[in-house]
């Protein structure tokens, strides 16, 4: 099926819509505060008009460029568009200033592909395996398993359990938002026209992470980061290989799992990785300065995770990240389902898709070890220029899925509550997977009851169901009570 | 809430713990005045949507079963009072904490609202004027105010900047993609 596949990516028409992807996607992603979802979010509308298999495609070199351009940024910059890169930057930006740039790169895109490598080889095995178990699944499964992402994305993701719990409702809140598709009721609309069909992602990503990440700069006083220059060409030398190599498979071990599982993607694995690298590390003395395995290790999980999270989102249709959330709406706007149904309805369309993958990925190596100069140059772009431009594009997605004056004011609104998120620091990805996934949950709940006439006891009519409700609940409980003992002492 | 080997309170967290103390503080993971602030306000806005989304669910029918339309609307209502005040709390008991600490960084003072204000202006302004002035010129004065705003030097290169950027849009995405762009009598 994977030859086949490659078959069907390997044309040149295809093989030219990947470059373009990685070319775009790496072009939009290295500009300081955009990150991998905010890059999909935006580039999602020249999409539109290819096919579903070259959209894919298209959309698969976006999505891997915009994470390979993210991490130039954080390590050139200091200013990581997302947060599962913050933690490159932190060694990254160290080792750029002291005159290692060209290393601390190469190390981040050599980590990456080989990362992403793996895990693209680890989802094409488990892909067809997961989906064939998902079909069995039930409506009180899937309710429970909602319930475990819920838990995880909102407790892993960002500054604290509540404030995470805090920016998972806000998105469940803007899910309600629309005509209520069993009995036609409309909810939270307010007598506005434009919000009966409901608040659609890609608004919402572009309002919490771009009108958002422009005021927010605002509000910091303007002005732009410091570029660090990158001299010669990005290169490793041995020991900088001897030192990378062991943290990519680390990272990639880290990250892979905890992105498969329905467990909040990509951002506790690169913070996992770091704190391991500074553990096993023979240099300790280099951490805080720039030490190699600090950039090497965050960035192959981060790229891991990436690839992790397609697992759940391809095999049951569940993301569990802002870019995942994204990818979902693509596909339906290519009238694809995401799930186990994919498998056996559009089959060679997934292995087409998972072919890109690998062909973007070694694309991105191919075409950034020499291009990472040009990619740098791009940072020299004044920031008011660069979030000027953000500005312009932030708009342009409202246009592309309506674009009337009250659309552009719901843009506008959500944006400014991404200002108050942002400042409160808040994380917005849990938002975006809540906005995705409560209608879902609701969904699959309501129908779960009804099979069971009626009855609550309907979500828990499986022994799976109860399983999952209660690694939910373990999943809410032990971080919360492990904070409270580390107060207590 | 735990004591540092520095002696600084700080309200860390998972990431936090994981990198250490002071990379999470490099990190800007740790609050500060802002933070508290702005803590203390979501919580006030979640009040406000909580509110608001259980007035809805009394609203709606779930047309004499357990479960229907209105369940969501008054689990997420409810769980939003409960999270709102718990945020407003937390702001509030961060805010004491930081007024007796001199938390050093950049203080957000009025002329940064102000722009804020400009940049919120221009975006309404852009979303008012677009159907009348056409894409092009709505998005070149967007970015061009947008540009002065955060600082740029030459105002007139701003907006010259802005015309090339907003021409290469529409012709990129109305032109060759199809998406259709607001145009002007002059039609574009």
């Amino acid at each position: 099926m994977l030859m086949t596949g490659f078959g069907d990516a390997l044309t040149p028409v295809n093989l030219l819509l990947a470059l373009v992807g990685v070319t775009l996607g790496t072009l939009v992603g290295v500009l300081p505060g955009i990150g991998p979802a905010l890059t999909v979010a935006l580039l999602l509308p020249i999409t539109f008009t290819l096919e579903p298999t070259g959209a894919l495609i298209l959309f698969a070199g976006v999505y891997y460029g915009g994470m390979y351009g993210g991490s130039t940024t954080a390590i050139l910059l200091n200013t990581p568009g997302e947060s599962a890169s913050m933690v490159a930057a932190l060694e990254g930006n160290k080792m750029a200033r002291s005159g290692r740039a060209a290393s601390a790169l190469a190390t981040a895109a050599i980590g990456s592909f080989v990362a992403g490598t793996i895990a693209t080889i680890l989802l094409t095995f488990l892909a067809q395996p997961l989906a064939d178990v998902a079909v069995k699944f039930t409506a009180a499964d899937y309710a429970g398993l909602m319930a475990i992402a819920f838990v995880t994305v909102a407790t892993l993701l960002g500054a604290s359990p509540l404030k995470g719990v805090a920016s998972l409702l806000i998105g469940l809140t803007i899910g309600l938002v629309g005509i209520e598709t069993q009995s036609g009721q409309s909810r939270l609309t307010f007598g506005i026209p434009t919000l009966l069909d409901g608040i659609d992602v890609v608004i919402v990503v572009v309002a919490l992470f771009a009108i958002g990440e422009v005021f927010q700069h605002a509000l910091k006083g303007g002005g732009g980061g410091t570029v660090t220059p990158l001299r010669g060409r990005a290169v490793m030398t041995r020991e900088d290989w001897k030192r990378s190599w062991p943290a990519w498979l680390r990272g990639t071990a880290f990250g892979f799992p905890i992105g498969a599982l329905p467990a909040g993607g990509a951002e506790i694995p690169t913070f996992l990785s770091y704190a391991t690298e500074r553990r096993l590390s023979k240099h300790p003395e280099e951490f805080g300065h720039g030490a190699i395995e600090g950039v090497a290790g965050p960035e192959a999980a981060n790229n891991a995770a990436a690839a992790g999270v397609l697992v759940p989102l391809l095999t049951i249709g569940l993301p569990t990240s802002a870019t995942a959330a994204v990818i979902l709406t693509a596909f339906q706007s290519y009238g694809l389902q995401p799930g186990p149904q994919l498998f056996s309805e559009s089959g060679p369309l997934v292995y087409a898709l998972l072919a890109s993958l690998y062909i973007g990925n070694t694309m991105l190596l191919v075409l950034n070890l020499p291009m990472a100069r040009v990619w740098a140059k791009l940072l020299q772009i004044p920031a008011y220029g660069i979030y000027a431009a953000i500005m312009v594009f932030a708009t342009l997605g409202t246009f592309a899925t309506g674009g009337s004056l009250p659309d552009l004011l719901v843009l506008y609104v959500l944006g400014m509550l991404g200002v108050l998120m942002t400042l409160a620091k808040v994380p917005v990805a849990p938002a975006v997977v809540g906005l995705i996934l409560g209608p879902m949950f609701e969904e699959q709940s309501l129908r779960a009851v009804l099979l069971e006439g009626g009855s609550l006891s309907g979500m828990f009519a499986t022994t799976l169901s109860i399983v999952l409700w209660v690694v939910a609940a373990l999943a809410l409980v032990v971080p919360l009570s492990l904070a409270v003992v580390r107060r207590a002492r | 809430m735990s004591e540092t080997p520095h002696g600084r309170r700080t309200s860390l967290n998972v990431r936090g713990d994981l990198v250490g103390h002071d990379e999470a503080e490099e990190l800007e993971l740790d609050d500060d005045r802002t933070t508290a602030l702005a803590t203390t306000v979501l919580g006030g806005v979640l009040l406000l949507l909580g509110i608001a989304t259980l007035t809805q669910a009394s609203r709606l029918s779930n047309n004499g079963n357990t479960v229907g339309p209105a369940t969501a609307p008054w689990v997420v209502g409810a769980l939003l009072l409960l999270v709102g005040v718990l945020m407003a709390l937390r702001g509030r008991r961060e805010l004491a904490t930081a007024a007796r600490e001199h938390t050093p960084g950049h203080q957000t003072e009025v002329q940064d609202w102000k722009r804020l204000g400009i940049l919120l202006a221009a975006l309404v302004v852009f979303a008012v004027v677009n159907t009348y002035l056409g894409y092009v010129l709505s998005a070149t004065v967007l970015f061009g105010v947008t540009a002065v705003v955060l600082g740029a030097v030459s105002r007139g290169k701003a907006f010259a900047y802005g015309f090339i950027v907003a021409a290469a849009v529409y012709l990129l995405f109305d032109v060759l993609i199809g998406i259709t762009l607001p145009a002007a009598v002059w039609g574009f």
